[in-house]
């Protein structure tokens, strides 16, 4: 009896593994099969023509990826902030557990309360109108936690011992900051904003009453009324509005690109997990 | 009696944790150029103790220390003392050598560099000179930028060691310095700890009494009772370990 529910169990997990795996396979077939035909080279350098049933995605290409990168430079001295202070300054057990909790709820915020909540207070409020800035603050507060938590988790690796060793020397709470803490966390850094880029660089909701229109975007050069273009606005408009069936390839070569986008972020950010995964395991 | 200035005074020290009393009530007078000897078994306090003499206990959330450690003469825990000049001039050499992750010569410059403004030639004339101090020089001239953790680990204990010295501290805490070591790289840290008594004082915490007896000029000996470390008995090596009727002391002996 013992046997068979050890193996029953084991059955059942290997199934469930199996199911998540062929989810992930078929997504990715799909998209491939019917995104591929629509890769050339001139996808990515031409603007979108005849309402994107021609031409390629440049300027939303580069449109996400400023709005992503506007999310990195927003969220990282912030993150880095929260960061620190949780570690060196909060030294109660309920201000920390405070300070995470706001941020696991900031995490649990409905990305389409952000994308209002921009619109209502950068866009009318502030009166920049649809601008790249307030897209990529919003993508900021969504990354936060996301940036911050890894952070800490990397702060909380680093042995005692060195902030020990280096107060034994005399430095000052500033310096062991600047000289043993920073140097030391610039992975969790990086790694907490790429899987947060990953997860903001397909979000329509923050960016579509804030940040992005559907064509005539290029390159922005001021903040008011300097939307761009995007990736995942681009896809979310093909799909609602568009019967013309030469629409369907771009609409899914851009879903491909976008999942190729996400996919390499992830990926770029998984060599220093794993990294930490072991010096947090190994000593 | 010794003649010698005291540079450190413990009166009543006292630290405690936020269950119990850690050690209590040492009193400790450690005169100048000297190596001062803290023995006793494991538990006793030993290391917190020396933690308190530059206020490394600062750092440890709960931990309380009353009475007063006085370096030449003057409390150390008087308001307007600044913690992290007083850990410059109190320097600590850690049970586990701990290496930043940076090249030799960075590690040797980590604290010097950041307390005082040194030009690129002071710096190098610094290193190079913390280095010789700490015997450590002829083995890694030739490859100061390689890291520091390629090191054997009694090079990376000396290695700490240069670093301390950098900083140029009166006095030097040293916590079972050679407890992670071969006995090659212990026997190297022993003649360096009789050599640098020339210019420094060191205050040696040690479970040896072969290393006590080598290095050792006074000694103090902390023991348990009622559940306390305490300071036992004080004075000569010999007198310490002869003191057959403290029967802590009698015990801690025979033993080893």
């Amino acid at each position: 009896m013992r046997k068979f529910l050890d193996a029953a169990t084991a059955l059942v997990a290997f199934a469930c593994a199996l199911l998540a795996l062929a989810l992930l396979g078929g997504l990715v077939y799909v998209i491939v099969q019917k995104g591929g035909p629509a890769i050339s080279w001139g996808f990515f350098t031409e603007q979108i023509r005849l309402v994107g049933a021609a031409g390629g995605i440049f300027w939303n290409l580069i449109g996400t990826l400023i709005l992503l990168l506007t999310a990195f430079l927003a969220s990282a001295p912030i993150a880095i902030a929260l960061a620190l202070m949780e570690r060196v300054w909060l030294k109660g057990e309920t201000s920390r557990r405070i300070l995470t909790t706001g941020l696991y709820a900031i995490n649990g915020v409905p990305s389409i309360v952000f994308g209002i909540f921009g619109f209502i207070v950068l866009v009318q409020w502030c009166g920049w109108g649809k601008s790249w800035l307030a897209g990529g603050l919003i993508l900021a507060m969504v990354i936060l936690p996301t940036v911050t938590v890894a952070l800490m988790e990397r702060l909380k690796a680093i042995p005692a011992k060195y902030v020990e060793a280096a107060a034994g020397l005399g430095l000052s709470r500033a310096q062991i900051i600047w000289a043993v803490l920073l140097p030391q966390s610039w992975g969790g850094l990086i790694t907490g904003s790429l899987l947060g880029l990953a997860r903001a660089a397909g979000e329509v909701a923050p960016i579509m009453f804030t940040a992005t229109i559907f064509a005539g975007a290029t390159m922005p050069h001021a903040i008011k009324e300097s939307p761009v273009l995007s990736l995942p606005y681009h896809i979310f408009i093909l799909a609602q509005d568009s019967f013309d069936p030469g629409v369907g390839s771009k609409l899914w070569g851009s879903a491909l690109v976008l999942l190729g986008l996400v996919f390499s972020l992830s990926l770029a950010a998984l060599p220093t997990r794993l990294r930490i995964h072991e010096e947090a395991h190994h000593g | 009696m010794d003649k010698r200035p005291h540079i450190l005074q413990t009166t009543e020290l006292c630290v405690t944790a936020t269950s119990r009393a850690l050690v209590r009530d040492v009193s400790l007078t450690i005169a100048e150029h000297q190596v001062f000897g803290l023995i006793g078994p494991s538990g006793a306090g030993k290391s917190t103790l020396l933690r308190a003499l530059n206020r490394l206990t600062d750092l440890v959330p709960g931990l309380k220390v009353t009475g007063d450690v006085q370096l030449h003469g003057q409390s150390i825990f008087k308001s307007g003392m600044d913690a992290n000049a007083l850990r410059a001039r109190v320097g600590m050499l850690f049970q586990q050598p701990v290496v930043f992750p940076a090249s030799i010569v960075d590690n040797v410059l980590f604290g010097a560099r950041r307390l005082q403004s040194l030009s690129k030639s002071a710096q190098t004339e610094l290193a190079e000179s913390a280095l010789q101090e700490a015997a450590l020089w002829s083995e890694v001239k030739d490859r100061l930028k390689t890291p520091a953790a390629k090191l054997s680990v009694g090079q990376q204990q000396r290695l700490c060691l240069a670093r301390t010295l950098a900083t140029k501290p009166e006095v030097i805490l040293m916590d079972e310095p050679t407890s992670a070591l071969d006995p090659r790289s212990t026997e190297a840290i022993e003649a360096l700890i009789k050599r640098l008594k020339s210019r420094h004082t060191i205050v040696l915490v040690t479970h040896n009494l072969r290393q006590a007896r080598n290095v050792a000029d006074h000694l103090a000996f902390i023991g348990v009772r009622d559940g306390v470390g305490q300071l036992l008995c004080s004075g000569s090596v010999d007198s310490v370990l002869g003191r057959t009727d403290v029967a802590e002391v009698d015990e801690y002996v025979c033993c080893q």
